[in-house]
């Protein structure tokens, strides 16, 4: 056997102690001690930095469409149409529409897919109030019951005008803020009878409605 | 502070023994001292660890399934911030695993470090060994290009061979077809079994290795020394090496993502990665694929298991040792040779032997031409993906992916296909330099009959063409009207060989404004500009004029129709020759009274006739679709493209295009 003559690090025991056992100047071998520990650790790191720089894409990944879409399509004013004013009907209760939109979707670009729900109520006066579904609390989807809102997943409630509601018991309402309210376009409101918003959905659970991007 | 540390290291110590560890990791002793040969075995593992890494990053952008998986890749690739560098690394640094995988077992055999009482590691290096060759196996489909696609679908129809290889096949392949099983599949076997077992087999791989040490003896001349640090330097070297080459490849030579993978077109220049091709080369030396495939790389994994067996055998290591190298050189001359193959037309291109009639010219004939088909198909899906970054830049990715969504509804793409398929046994598409899809080869003695030479369809529409048949030198010309009837009809040797054949300055100048007036008749979106022009500079005027002149003396209007001079029956209307509309009616039939009429037509079949039943018809509507806008080049140019369309958008800029091709459309409805 070929390690028979080697001396006694075969069987390193936890009473052997590492500095009896070198057989060498101590000097020399501190400059490969200090080139090993730096190329090692530089190689280690490496591999590990290119995964890490990939897995920090969608932090700085900005919205690209592609060419045909970017040219002279509807929407580019960040405005989307969500319906006619003439399918609603006035001081009804509020009307829950998709948002129909381009999707982005990491590899794929999907024309005309939903992409988030509001709802609209019909004012009188040709005014129009339009929320974000999205309950500002925890993210979930709320509904509309009669002369509410209601969060299935928390009890949030919030008005018909988007104010948080407290509840008769007294049970606390969780949501920060109350129910994200849309611009409305008001030239294509009037000209055109046309209900047209900005859909935006923001950071749920903060006091402060921040837009996300 | 030192003391809090000193602190801490103990606490850690007393509950793990790190320290005792850390020794007898760092303090192996090397008898005989560090040596760089040794190296291989720690690359080794820092390459394996690289793929894990990396491999993992990976995975978090990696979608499998066959509408996905080119897809997410493509993602990884040319979009995610550094995802060419992370694909770049895993890439080049499995290349590397499988480069030193041989390196490695050869230094083995060689120093004897295989015989008892090492045996069981050696196997478990042989299984390291398979485990790696299975995951640069697997590897290769996920990307789902083209090249992976093929390639792996034939070792996976290799499956099937032996007995019972059938079931083995289906569940390899997750069914009876290639899909969103196979990926999943291959998929969890190379991000998740695969590697797996690799770190257990690894694992013990390495404790065994430490329990026997290092072969080498001590020797006075070189003492001995600890693994920490002069063997810990020269391994972190050599690991630095990997890196910085993995590294500079994937900057330098991107890793590749050929064209998406389509089941129904096949791909001439499948191949496996290059250090299967040995495998693939081997295959071809043998009549059965069985022995090829099967039984042989079995043999000779028989023998590597063998080995330390063999070597109790008195010379038995000697043998080895020779076999082994045999093996190792073998393996790299069919490398080399499968290599060489596919690159002999380069090589021995202009090289023919001297007699045509001898076997050697047989061979050296069949070579250059597999070789040229070879590189051919490499070309084509070179420009597939040139052609699909363009596309996706313009239209993105649509959910059906990119093969269903973008290639098979491109016309760049698809119009050679179809041309090649259906139009290429009479018709040839070659540009000015001869370069294209040659039509069929020339028949020895053409006996009039068989269908050979047709048009060249090269430049359909443009003012060239209508030169080529205006030209009494070139409409004799085979690329013209071929060998056809017409070569020698009306229009070539009663008209345009008389009439035409000596025409001074002016005459000639008429003619090159005929020839624009009638291209502008095709409207082709690419030529625009050239119409603009043209009108502005009167030419169009002019050749208009002249060609109503010329239909009127009757020159032309004895067989065509023009607008509303002629009459149809005898010969094509030129009224919107070689338009959208124009050119898919003439495939769909050109013996339709429009076009030759049924004694006019030479030999060319109505491509979709059956208007109330598509389905009797030899193209589709959408492969005709397809093939007329390749042919008008109405997709050529996809930021043109992009222009027209938002003009058509907008109300108010058509002022340009419209005018006298505006009333045009409604006589084509007329005439139909």
């Amino acid at each position: 056997m070929a390690s028979d003559q080697s001396p006694a690090p075969e069987s390193p025991g936890a009473n052997d102690s590492p500095a009896g056992e070198p057989h060498e100047e101590p000097r020399r071998s501190f400059v490969f001690e200090i080139a090993s520990i730096v190329i090692g650790g530089l190689v280690g790191m490496v591999p590990l930095l290119v995964g890490v720089v990939t897995f920090l894409d969608p932090l700085g990944r900005a919205k690209k469409k592609p060419l045909w879409y970017a040219q002279g399509g509807d929407g580019d004013d960040g405005f989307i149409r969500i319906s006619s004013l003439g399918a609603l009907e006035e001081n009804a209760e509020p009307q829950r529409f998709p948002v129909i939109a381009d999707k982005q979707d990491a590899w794929n670009y999907i024309p005309n897919q939903p992409i988030g729900a509001v709802f609209v109520q019909r004012l009188a006066d040709n005014q129009v109030r339009v929320f974000n579904a999205t309950c500002p609390h925890a993210g979930c989807s709320v509904s509309c019951v009669g002369t509410a809102f209601h969060c299935p997943c928390h009890n949030s409630a919030f008005d018909l005008d988007g104010s948080k509601l407290v509840s008769e018991s007294g049970r606390n309402n969780p949501s920060p803020r109350p129910l994200d309210s849309l611009e409305v376009d008001p030239a294509r409101l009037e000209k055109d009878q046309e209900v047209w918003v900005k859909f935006q959905n923001f950071y749920t659970g903060k006091h402060e409605k921040k837009p996300k991007s | 502070m030192k003391t809090i540390f000193a602190k801490l290291s103990d606490w850690l110590d007393d509950r793990t023994g790190i320290r005792a560890l850390a020794h007898e990791g760092m303090y192996e002793n090397i008898p005989g001292g560090s040596r760089w040969i040794y190296i291989t075995g720690s690359m080794l593992v820092f390459a394996f660890v690289t793929q894990a890494i990396t491999g993992i990053f990976l995975w978090m952008c990696y979608s499998p399934g066959s509408q996905n998986a080119w897809e997410s890749v493509y993602h990884i690739t040319y979009e995610m911030q550094g995802g060419f560098l992370l694909r770049g690394v895993h890439h080049y640094m499995a290349q590397f695993m499988v480069v030193l995988l041989p390196l490695h077992l050869v230094q083995v055999v060689v120093c004897r470090a295989y015989v008892a009482p090492r045996e069981i590691n050696y196997w478990l290096g042989l299984v390291l060994m398979l485990l790696v060759l299975g995951l640069g196996l697997t590897g290769y489909l996920l990307p789902w290009d083209q090249k992976g696609y093929w390639a792996t679908k034939v070792a996976t129809e290799l499956m099937a061979l032996p007995p019972g290889g059938e079931q083995m096949q289906k569940l390899a392949v997750g069914g009876s077809q290639y899909g969103h099983s196979t990926l999943t599949r291959f998929f969890a076997m190379h991000a998740g079994v695969l590697p797996a077992l690799l770190v257990i087999v690894l694992g013990l791989h390495l404790a065994m290795f430490r329990k026997h040490g290092i072969t080498a003896k001590s020797s006075p001349k070189r003492p001995d020394e600890y693994f920490w640090p002069k063997q810990v330097f020269k391994d972190a070297v050599g690991c630095l090496l990997l890196l910085v080459a993995a590294l500079g490849l994937a900057i330098w030579r991107e890793a590749e993502l050929g064209p998406p993978a389509e089941p129904t077109e096949s791909y001439g220049a499948a191949r496996p990665e290059w250090y299967f091709l040995f495998l693939f080369q081997l295959l071809k030396k043998f009549k059965s694929e069985f022995v090829g495939a099967i039984v042989v790389p079995s043999l000779v994994m028989a023998f590597l298991f063998a080995l330390p067996l063999i070597a109790k055998i008195r010379f038995g290591h000697l043998v080895n040792v020779v076999v082994m190298l045999v093996l190792v050189m073998g393996a790299g001359y069919l490398t080399y040779e499968a290599i060489e193959h596919d690159n002999y037309d380069h090589r021995y291109g202009k090289l023919a032997p001297a007699d045509p009639n001898s076997p050697e010219y047989a061979l050296w004939k069949e070579r250059v031409d597999a070789a040229e088909k070879f590189h051919g198909a490499q070309a084509q899906a070179h420009h597939e993906s040139e052609r699909l970054h363009e596309l996706i830049k313009y239209y993105g990715i649509p959910r059906a992916g990119a093969a269903v969504g973008l290639v098979q509804n491109d016309p760049e793409i698809q119009g050679p296909r179809i041309f090649n398929r259906s139009c290429a046994s009479c018709h040839s598409y070659l540009d000015e330099n001869g370069e294209g899809i040659r039509g069929p080869s020339e028949p020895e003695a053409w006996d009039g009959e068989t269908p050979y030479g047709g048009p060249n369809l090269y430049g359909f529409g443009t003012p060239n063409w209508f030169m080529r048949f205006l030209d009494p030198n070139k409409i004799v010309s085979d690329q013209v009207f071929g060998l056809t009837k017409h070569k020698t009809g009306m229009m070539a040797a009663d008209f345009v060989e008389s009439e035409l054949a000596n025409l001074d300055d002016q005459g000639q100048k008429t003619l090159a404004q005929i020839a624009e007036a009638l291209s502008a008749e095709a409207n082709l979106v690419w030529r625009q500009d050239a119409i603009a022009q043209a009108r502005a500079s009167g030419d169009l005027a002019k050749g208009q004029a002249a060609l109503e002149i010329a239909i009127d003396s009757q020159a032309c209007t004895d067989c065509h129709k023009f607008h509303d001079l002629g009459d149809l029956g005898s010969a094509p209307d030129l009224t919107d020759y070689g338009s959208y509309d124009w050119l898919y009616g003439f495939i769909a039939n050109p013996m339709h009274e429009r076009f030759y009429n049924e004694d006019g037509n030479d030999r060319m079949p109505a491509f979709a006739e059956h208007e109330d039943n598509p389905s009797l018809n030899l193209l589709s509507e959408h492969d005709l679709d397809m093939l007329v806008r390749w042919l008008r080049g109405d997709d050529r140019d996809l930021e043109l493209k992009l222009q027209q369309a938002n003009a058509t958008a907008a109300p108010n800029a058509d002022q340009d295009a419209g005018g006298q091709d505006d009333d045009a459309p409604d006589d084509t409805q007329d005439a139909q």
